[in-house]
């Protein structure tokens, strides 16, 4: 049996300002379309990134209703 | 040729049914109502298990038009069985590679193999005119004499209880009545059998228009499944290109919702299209033209007593895939050893639910594949096409996004998980076709001669044993000893119940007798599990 791999909802990353400064910086000048261009681009690394599609589907369920 | 607008490949004799000559027909075993590859392929299949068989064809003729050209492995395969594979795959154009294309590079942002495990029979595809295929299976059909087509009689109206039912069948001489214990009906996507049961589909309809153009042109093009996204000679939509027999070439291109169909297939309307993807010295002919627009939706339930549905008329999905006769086909298969078993009093008639299930699962995984395809290739909201476009851009640079480019996944045997047929495994196996899997091929030695591993399966429930060392049981045996491929595929020591339609039914990997006999009963519905 593989192990269960749950998406981490603790603080898990050092520098966390200087990659969410990134985060938005590079969206400066662009459209909104653009911008939707560019996160979805950025969807398709870190979902590949992670590699576990349980882990992205508890991420897209959170993320649509935090609660 | 044509009639009623249908164009036709091969006129077929029309005959004045016996019963409208004063012959008191007998009921009939079971009536299959259509003539499609579907028909005819449940037709040959029952007919090479001795039965009686009489198919209703509403035309008196096979019609023209390339339609379905595409068919996968699995179909070959079960061509194969019905004596016709070879002759399919000698005219056929073989293909294994899939290219897609963005925009105006020539350079593939993907390419796929729809055979990756090399040394099987059959290659991952062929193409060739529906007409062809239809055309072999009804040449195999004539050659027996325990077939009626009728050509020319058409289903009006069916009366149906628990025993069967009475069909009303309208030809040029008058309408008759037949009574039959089963109605297969495989009468396409518009079923009269359906909608005289006023019996519909659940799923979604797609709101987009697509032009086939098939035409005649020598060039020398390699044997490949080319797809474009937003190409220059179709801008923000898609293109196909498929090579045929007879040096035609399927063009197909993708024209949105609003079209005027009459308008649409204009030679000069065409024209662009053609010279767009081809280049504007091509010369060529007009083979077929057509529109078509498609639905991914289901029947409920495929068996409803003792009318029984299968192919397009049971389930319907987009052409992206090549998963519509190629799903019709395996219906075919596992519908036939089953009622053929039926009728012989050899299985209790509460085999055929499995069919409802095991096909109803395979429409199911189609069905959602189609869809999703259908979903890249035609986005419906921004945020869909933003995705689209974001997956291609990644794809002419990173290995990762390439996998994600779906210009449709092409048909691959669709298995059945938690069949009620299956045993499920008991320990580790390594390699090998789990149990609701079909078989895959191998190159192998029978007897001191070469051959493949599925066309030496025969038509009945077999075991397949791997090693020296076969257990004994009252089925056939195949039994592979050595060192080879199959071996590998399969797993040294281990025995198979393979169903006739080549699909596993439970494995073991040191086989009792009695374990054998218990799998052997679960696999026809018998007794209890």
């Amino acid at each position: 049996m593989k192990p269960v791999i749950k998406l981490n909802t603790k603080a898990n990353m050092l520098r966390c300002d200087d990659v969410y400064e990134a985060l938005i910086n590079v969206h400066t000048g662009l459209s909104p379309q653009e911008s939707m261009r560019l996160n979805i681009k950025l969807v398709l690394f870190l979902t590949n990134h992670i590699g576990h599609a349980d882990v992205i589907f508890e991420a897209i369920a959170k993320a649509a209703n935090p609660k | 040729m044509s009639f009623e607008g249908i164009p036709i490949y091969k006129p077929k004799p029309y005959k004045k049914a016996p019963e409208l000559s004063g012959v008191a027909g007998s009921r009939h075993p079971f009536v299959i109502v259509g003539s499609g590859p579907i028909g005819l392929a449940l037709g040959l299949a029952m007919a090479r298990k001795g039965h009686q068989v009489t198919i209703l064809a509403a035309f008196d003729f096979i019609s023209a038009g390339s339609k379905g050209i595409c068919y996968s492995k699995e179909a070959l395969d079960i061509f194969d069985q019905l004596g016709i594979g070879e002759r399919i795959v000698k005219k056929g154009v073989v293909w294994n590679v899939g290219k897609v294309f963005w925009g105006d590079s020539s350079d593939p942002v993907y390419q796929f193999d729809m055979l990756p495990v090399k040394d099987q029979k059959n290659p991952g595809f062929v193409n060739i005119q529906q007409y062809y295929v239809e055309d072999y299976l009804v040449d195999a059909l004539e050659q027996m004499d325990n077939v009626d087509i009728r050509w020319g009689h058409a289903v009006s109206d069916m009366t149906h209880d628990e025993n069967g039912a009475t069909l009303t069948v309208t030809s040029r001489d008058g309408d008759y009545r037949l009574e039959t214990d089963y109605v297969l009906a495989c009468d396409g996507s518009k079923s009269t059998i359906r909608e005289l049961m006023g019996l519909d589909f659940e799923g979604r309809i797609f709101e987009d228009s697509f032009l086939i153009a098939d035409v005649k042109f020598k060039q020398s093009r390699p044997s490949e499944r080319w797809f474009w996204f937003d190409p220059p000679f179709n801008k923000g939509r898609t293109a196909l290109l498929h090579k045929q027999p007879d040096d035609i070439w399927r063009l197909d291109f993708q024209l949105g919702w609003d079209v005027d169909r009459e308008e649409a297939i204009k030679s000069e309307n065409v024209a662009p299209f053609i010279k767009g993807l081809l280049g504007e010295d091509i010369e060529y002919e007009e083979d077929w033209m057509s529109i078509y627009t498609f639905q991914c939706r289901r029947m409920a339930r495929f068996v409803h007593g003792r009318v029984i549905f299968a192919g397009d008329a049971a389930h319907q999905v987009s052409p992206f895939g090549a998963r519509g006769a190629n799903s019709g086909l395996p219906d075919t298969q596992n519908l036939a050893w089953k009622l053929d078993m039926i009728l012989r009093k050899q299985a209790p008639e509460s085999l055929l639910e499995s069919y409802n299930i095991e096909r109803t699962q395979g429409a199911d995984e189609n069905i959602l594949n189609s869809t999703r395809s259908t979903d890249f290739i035609t986005p419906k909201s921004e945020v869909s096409t933003a995705f689209r476009d974001a997956a291609l851009e990644l794809a002419n640079t990173y290995e990762f996004a390439r996998p994600l480019v779906n210009s449709g996944r092409l048909s691959t045997p669709t298995p059945y998980h938690d069949s009620p047929l299956s045993t499920p495994d008991s320990g580790e196996f390594p390699v090998g076709p789990k149990p609701g899997h079909v078989c895959v091929d191998a190159p192998i030695t029978v007897n001191g001669k070469d051959g493949w591993l599925l066309e030496s399966l025969g038509d009945e429930f077999t075991l397949l044993h791997f090693g020296d060392k076969p257990p004994s049981t009252g089925l056939t045996t195949l039994t592979i000893a050595g060192n080879n491929l199959a071996l590998e595929r399969y797993g040294a020591g281990t025995s198979y119940l393979v169903r006739p339609d080549k699909i596993v039914a439970a494995r073991w990997a040191h086989a009792h007798e009695s374990d054998i006999k218990k799998g052997f009963s679960r696999a026809i519905a018998q007794g209890g599990s």
